[in-house]
């Protein structure tokens, strides 16, 4: 449940699509289900778990990297690798 | 939340992003590998094994003698997705050979993901007796069957490990 542990703000989101480079060039985010993911996996891709760390904690996808969505900063995502595929999850779709 | 994660990456100059929207729970209740703590957790998938199909067009005639020779007495009526419809016990077996599957299965049995926690199952089906239960994904395909007896062992057996 996504919302539940939501942080951000509406407005916050709205923000962030707006000051986004690939939002203002109508470039769109590519939703993928478990086949796809396993799939980017196995090419090299690297997948992030956003929820907090207390549900990190208790269970997520083998080989995630905890990194909360209120902590999603530059600095925060300096090891992590920009050119590879990046997936990003959280609990489910509701 | 994964779709305002992957909007802020994307801003901060990741190339390629993809939103897995169903998340860690429809990952876990594929069966796929996680980590943590419920993954120590015994699960229905850990001890649910294989089990003989059969499709609904059939005739209970030939399912039956492929049972026979097998040593089997019940089968899971799945159609060509591997997609559970309905269950035959062995006393179906002893109506009408020449009718088809489809119109002698038990229509529409309840299911269980492999992720649910073996102990938790367990305390359902003892109060009802329940011997078996069916495990699939949340597509509905058969990911195989979990036996009452089967699934009590593995359990003691984790706990005592």
């Amino acid at each position: 449940l996504c919302s539940r542990t939501a942080t951000g703000t509406n407005a916050e989101a709205v923000g962030w699509l707006f000051s986004s480079k690939g939002a203002l060039e109508g470039e769109m985010i590519t939703k993928v289900g478990h086949e796809e993911v396993q799939q980017l996996l196995a090419d090299g891709g690297q997948i992030i778990d956003v929820l907090p760390s207390a549900e990190y904690d208790e269970f997520h996808i083998r080989g995630a990297i905890s990194l909360p969505l209120k902590d999603l900063r530059a600095d925060s995502t300096e090891g992590l690798e920009k050119d590879r595929p990046t997936i990003v999850y959280c609990h489910d779709s509701l | 939340m994964s779709p305002r994660a992957a909007w802020r990456l994307e801003s901060l100059g990741f190339a390629r992003v993809f939103d897995y929207v169903a998340g860690k729970s429809d990952w876990s209740a594929r069966g796929l590998p996680i980590e943590g703590e419920f993954a120590q957790v015994p699960k229905a998938i850990d001890a649910a094994e294989e089990v003989p199909t059969c499709r609904p067009e059939e005739s209970l005639e030939v399912v039956r003698a492929r049972l026979e020779q097998a040593g089997e007495r019940g089968c899971i009526v799945v159609n060509s997705e591997n997609v559970v419809l309905g269950r035959l016990r062995s006393r179906t077996f002893q109506s009408d050979g020449q009718r088809r599957v489809q119109d002698a299965m038990e229509e529409g049995p309840s299911t269980f993901r492999p992720d649910v926690p073996l102990s938790e199952l367990l305390d359902r089906m003892r109060p009802q007796k329940i011997q078996a239960v069916i495990v699939t994904d949340p597509d509905g395909r058969l990911m195989g069957v979990l036996e009452r007896q089967r699934a009590e062992e593995f359990l003691a057996r984790s706990t005592a490990e």
